[in-house]
């Protein structure tokens, strides 16, 4: 048995070949290519030595954990301009990052999100032509259950987990009930088991 | 028994403005005898579901059902300001001591 296509068909199948094709290219192009994200070339060990261009803006920042003030290195930094746009680079070993070339008189917002801390969000005000913006960029480390070995509790500086438990007249407490007014002793014991 | 010595520095532990609250797995009728028995004034809470127990990682690891005996001594603003962890090989935490922790905050 033989197939007979007519034009019609055989441009169809033509036409849905090339969409195949077409879509395939799009899949394997890298993200970065996006219009709303340019991609700095992360800086490890130096700072981006391109030169400022005149009339523009920078932003130079240090990458620091608040608590136990070390620099952060070779960590992801995001700097969103007032239209959406991201710029992305990465600090030194020194926890330093620069954005260089940025229009002046724009407000920015940098944006650090690294494992184990909160998420970090400030706002940069608008920085006028030819200036650059020195920053430090505190990160708060979460607190967490796990680093303590079972049966350890929680670590002092950490916020105490509200409770809400009935005492032997079936009556309800809970920490929260003390807030504002006092200070609690609390031990958490074996009891009479 | 411990609990019987907390009552003797309960007083002084108002003192200084705070509140003295002791949180077992223990069900809530044995808390009642308990606090009966030895005429205690301060709070003392039954937690047999490990709600408390667990939040504060405080589950006996050789024993999961009970807790690891450990003080707290949390702020107003409901930060911990400081910690004892019995560590098994001594004796238990006198209580004139966290009256001493708290005067010294």
């Amino acid at each position: 048995m033989t197939s007979r296509r007519t034009p019609t068909a055989l441009l169809l199948t033509l036409f849905s070949s090339m969409l195949i094709v077409a879509l395939g290219c799009s899949e394997s192009e890298p993200p970065t290519t996006k219009d709303d994200v340019t991609i700095d070339e992360g800086t490890k060990d130096v700072i981006d030595e391109q030169p400022s261009v005149d009339g523009t803006a920078g932003i130079r920042g240090l990458l620091v954990d608040q608590g136990t003030k070390k620099t952060l290195g070779n960590t992801r930094v995001q700097l969103v301009d007032s239209q959406g746009k991201i710029r992305e680079t990465l600090t030194t070993q020194a926890g330093v990052f620069e954005f260089k070339n940025l229009p002046s008189d724009q407000r920015f917002t940098v944006v650090v999100k690294l494992d184990e801390y909160e998420k970090h969000e400030a706002v940069v005000n608008p920085i006028g032509a030819g200036e650059t913006e020195k920053i430090t960029v505190n990160l708060v480390a979460i607190l967490r259950m796990e680093d303590l070995p079972p049966g350890d509790g929680l670590s002092v500086g950490s916020k105490a987990p509200d409770f809400n438990l009935k005492d032997g007249d079936g009556k309800a407490h809970s920490l929260a009930n003390y807030a504002g007014k006092q200070r609690v002793v609390l031990l958490l014991d074996r009891g009479a088991w | 028994m411990q609990f019987g010595e907390l009552q003797k520095s309960y007083q002084a532990i108002k003192a200084e403005n705070a509140e003295l609250v002791v949180i077992t797995t223990d069900e809530q009728a044995v808390v009642k005898n308990t606090a009966n028995n030895l005429g205690l004034r301060f709070v003392t809470l039954s937690d047999p579901g490990r709600q408390a127990i667990n939040a504060y990682n405080a589950a006996d690891p050789f024993n999961p059902r009970i807790a690891r005996p450990q003080y707290y001594i949390i702020d107003e603003s409901g930060v911990i300001q400081w910690k004892f962890l019995d560590n098994r090989k001594v004796d238990r935490l006198p209580a004139p001591k966290v009256v001493e922790a708290l005067k010294n905050l």
